[in-house]
């Protein structure tokens, strides 16, 4: 008999529990009563038998294309928005704004979508808007652009040699700007067209669609120097916006992975003849999109465009290219010496204008913090001024330019009731071009540009959002900076307060917009122009049950 | 004293008796293994099609239902994926091409680039889950040991990615050992936390290939979050070229 004593039982024990582990390596799963999953497994027949040779497109219920009802679909937009404005926060600082305003927002888009048989779909977008009167707070992109409504200080400023107003009761026909009184009259309702279009097809080959629908165009985030075709532009400060399109016919024939698109854009109150032609050519080449596209359209500048896209790593990256003959914009320059008027207006409908963009974007759901999107893009506007102000004075560009605008733009304005209202004209000669608020509008005056926007919502699974936004104008250095937070109650309401920091120097493109309208001697050719330091705003803005339906 | 060397020398050959077997085993081909698992989801000439109804459950919340039709056509490296239901984003869609993912966004009317990892209407479903796999070229094999998982044996295979460009840094996988069927995998986080497990309890034969028509995420970060995958009408009848293109996703978009 053998006996054992308890080091070499003990051994030997382990060497059997070694052997049957690595023997049996299911062991901890054979015998562990609690993996959940083990019980999904139980059938020893897994496969289910099917029809393999099913036609997806048989039953038209299945079909995407094809709708037995027209579907009408829509979202509501409710908002209240309050803000406050510092004009000079640095000597008065912040007791009293300059300015308040609390402004709600009531809206509704309205979409229907009618699909008959596979071919044929028509569909419809209308947006209805409420508004009533405020006052917007002159900050971000919006603030700095200036409009008709600034046209209404034309009275203050036409003086006479004494220094007294020409027209102390306001220009005739001027906007009332009396507004002492709250605002509570009715809302104002707009409603407008947003899409309406027909898509239809040749034999599934070649593909149409004929109305007024968004043109995808430029491949640009914040900026899109390509997209000459559609009636507006991507707002910086809400890339993902509406864009509003032209009538156009699109044809499009695609082929393997690539895609071949013409173009022709109805312009308003046109000739046959003034047609716009659009042709461009997608090509996929592995990860990257390339586009090359041309702009004809008669008596307007011809382009040709390059756009490229691709993935690098987790960032979208993006390209745009735009070569144009001639500007269609209308330019300040200044003139030699002590000539009179010391400026004049020119246009230029010859030589090559270049435009550029590049970027990246990252639009990311990463585990554990959050959505966040992180975007970047700087853009060369060739059409832009080189530098901030004009040889031999001491005003910008922009400064300059505004005073002609209110000259010319009130010589037009009093004409047939003073004798000669070309005299209200000194800074250009009467018959130089005209400029018009196009000419100075945000993203026009500088060369330069860079913005970079970022937000991070439903923060580590909660409710809170970040976002930060920034562009400068990198020819007069002048920019603004606007952070924000949000919180989510629910789904429907949502709130959200944003800072809006201008800065730059007096009548640069971002600084204080009131520092580009003449204080003093309009009539002149020194106009004077305020001298006001960055201004500061603060917007709550609550959602209140919008959503989609 | 004799007693005690016999007994510490039968202990240690005893031992070394019952690992012989399982040193002596032959190690199965784990790449070839990876690359039948991968080809048995792989369609080839012929485009593949199909309904998936994804149940997501959030606790606290309604469960929220998503059903998509996929258009696959393996040859060119393609897929559509249209959202069918609900309602209100029936229309929105993904397009492959290549190596390039797009989602067409009916407001903007813009394609945005995206990739497989995208969750699918903010579901634990990924593109990817859908669309086949590339697991033999993205990882390599670096543990294994034997398993069962309910009334199956398996192998259950460590795979580490063997570049960066992958959604998971390191994967736990349960391969049938009768066949290169997938039972179970678990998605790991560079730091070795566990991210997602999925459970492919039912199959299909479809074409000569295994697709699984019932999927279950079990999210590894939110406790109780869980989505549900099944397919039905699952086929390899042709499909139109026009089907892989953007303008039929433009088509399809409301």
């Amino acid at each position: 008999m053998i006996t054992l004593n308890a080091s070499a039982a003990k051994l030997l024990f382990i060497g059997l529990l070694l052997s049957c582990v690595l023997l049996t390596g299911a062991w901890a799963q054979d015998f562990d009563e609690d993996d959940p999953f083990a019980s999904l497994f139980e059938d020893d027949d897994m496969f289910d038998d099917v029809d393999e040779d099913f036609d997806p497109f048989a039953d038209p219920a299945d079909d995407p294309l094809v709708s037995d009802a027209v579907v009408w679909s829509g979202r509501f937009l409710g908002s209240l928005g309050a803000a406050w404005t510092w004009l000079d926060p640095w000597g008065e600082g912040v007791g009293e704004p300059d300015a308040a305003s609390l402004t709600p927002g009531v809206g509704a888009d309205l979409r229907f979508d009618a699909r008959p048989s596979r071919d044929y779909r028509v569909l419809g977008s209308f947006q209805i808007r409420a508004s009533a009167d405020g006052t917007t707070a002159p900050a971000g992109l919006d603030g700095i652009a200036l409009g008709e409504n600034d046209l209404a200080a034309l009275g203050e400023l036409l003086v006479n040699g004494d220094g007294d107003p020409l027209f102390p009761g306001g220009l005739p026909d001027a906007p009332d700007t009396d507004d002492d009184a709250p605002a509570g009259g009715s809302p104002t309702i707009e409603l407008s067209v947003f899409e309406l279009f027909a898509d239809f097809n040749w034999d599934e080959r070649v593909f149409f669609r004929f109305g007024k629908h968004t043109i995808s165009w430029g491949v640009g985030f914040l900026f899109s120097p390509a997209d000459v075709l559609n009636l507006t532009a991507i707002d910086p400060q809400n890339p993902d916006g509406d864009i509003e399109g032209p009538v156009s016919l699109r044809t499009r024939i695609p082929f393997g992975s690539n895609t071949a698109n013409l173009y022709l854009v109805v312009p308003d109150n046109a000739e046959p003849r003034d047609l716009a032609i659009a042709p461009q050519l997608l090509f996929e080449i592995g990860e990257t999109e390339l586009g090359v596209a041309g702009w004809y359209q008669r008596r307007r500048p011809p382009r040709g465009i390059l756009t490229l896209r691709r993935g690098v790593g987790a960032f979208d990256v993006f390209a745009e290219g735009v070569l144009a003959w001639g500007s269609e914009r209308t330019y300040l320059e200044a003139r030699g010496g002590d000539d009179d008027p010391p400026f004049r207006t020119v246009r230029r409908d010859d030589g090559l204008f270049p435009g550029a963009t590049i970027g990246f974007r990252r639009l990311d759901d990463i585990e554990g913090l959050g959505n966040l999107l992180f975007a970047g893009q700087y853009l060369y506007n060739g059409e832009g001024y080189a530098t901030n102000t004009l040889p031999g004075r001491d005003e910008t560009v922009l400064q300059i330019a505004t005073a002609v605008l209110f000259q010319q733009a009130a010589a037009a304005a009093l004409a047939g009731t003073v004798p000669e209202p070309d005299d209200l004209i000194s800074l250009v000669s009467p018959d130089d071009p005209t400029l018009a608020f196009s000419d100075i509008a945000p993203l026009t005056a500088g060369r330069h540009y860079a913005a970079l926007t970022t937000g991070l919502t439903d923060i580590a699974g909660s409710r809170f959002g970040v976002t930060v936004f920034g562009i400068i104008n990198m020819t007069d250095w002048s920019g603004f900076v606007s952070p924000g937070f949000s919180y989510r109650f629910t789904d429907r309401m949502n709130l959200s307060a944003t800072t809006a920091l201008n800065f730059g120097r007096p009548g640069s493109e971002f600084a204080n917009p009131a520092t580009r309208i003449p204080s003093d001697g309009l009539l002149s050719t020194n106009p004077v122009f305020p001298d006001t330091r960055p201004i500061i705003s603060v917007n709550l803005s609550l959602s209140l049950g919008g959503g989609s339906f | 004293m004799f007693f005690h060397r016999t007994a510490r020398r039968a202990s240690v050959v005893l031992g070394l008796l019952f690992l012989v077997p399982v040193l002596g085993a032959d190690t199965p081909d784990f790449d070839t293994m990876l690359r039948e698992v991968d080809q048995l989801g792989q369609f080839g000439d012929r485009d593949f099609s199909g309904v998936y109804t994804i149940v997501s459950q959030v606790p606290g919340q309604d469960d929220s239902v998503t059903q998509a039709r996929l258009f696959r056509r393996d040859r060119s490296d393609q897929f559509v994926l249209i959202i069918l239901q609900p309602q209100i984003q029936r229309g929105q869609g993904y397009l492959q091409t290549g190596d390039t993912v797009y989602f067409y966004d009916p407001e903007s009317r813009r394609f945005e680039r995206t990739t497989l990892r995208d969750s699918i209407q903010g579901t634990d479903a990924q593109n990817r889950d859908l669309v086949r796999g590339n697991l033999s070229q993205d990882y390599r094999v670096t543990d294994w040991e034997l398993g069962r998982l309910g009334s199956f044996d398996t192998y259950i295979l460590d795979l580490e990615a063997t570049g960066t460009g992958v959604d998971y840094d390191r994967i736990r996988l349960w391969v049938r050992t009768d066949r290169p069927v997938v039972l179970r995998e678990e998605n790991y986080s560079v730091s070795g936390r566990l991210l997602r497990t999925l459970l492919f309890p039912r199959y299909a034969n479809v074409g000569g290939q295994a697709v699984p028509t019932q999927i279950l995420i079990v999210d590894g970060i939110n406790d109780g979050e869980r989505t549900q995958i099944t397919l039905r009408d699952p086929s390899v009848a042709p499909i139109p070229d026009g089907v892989f293109t953007r303008d039929y996703l433009e088509r399809v978009s409301r």
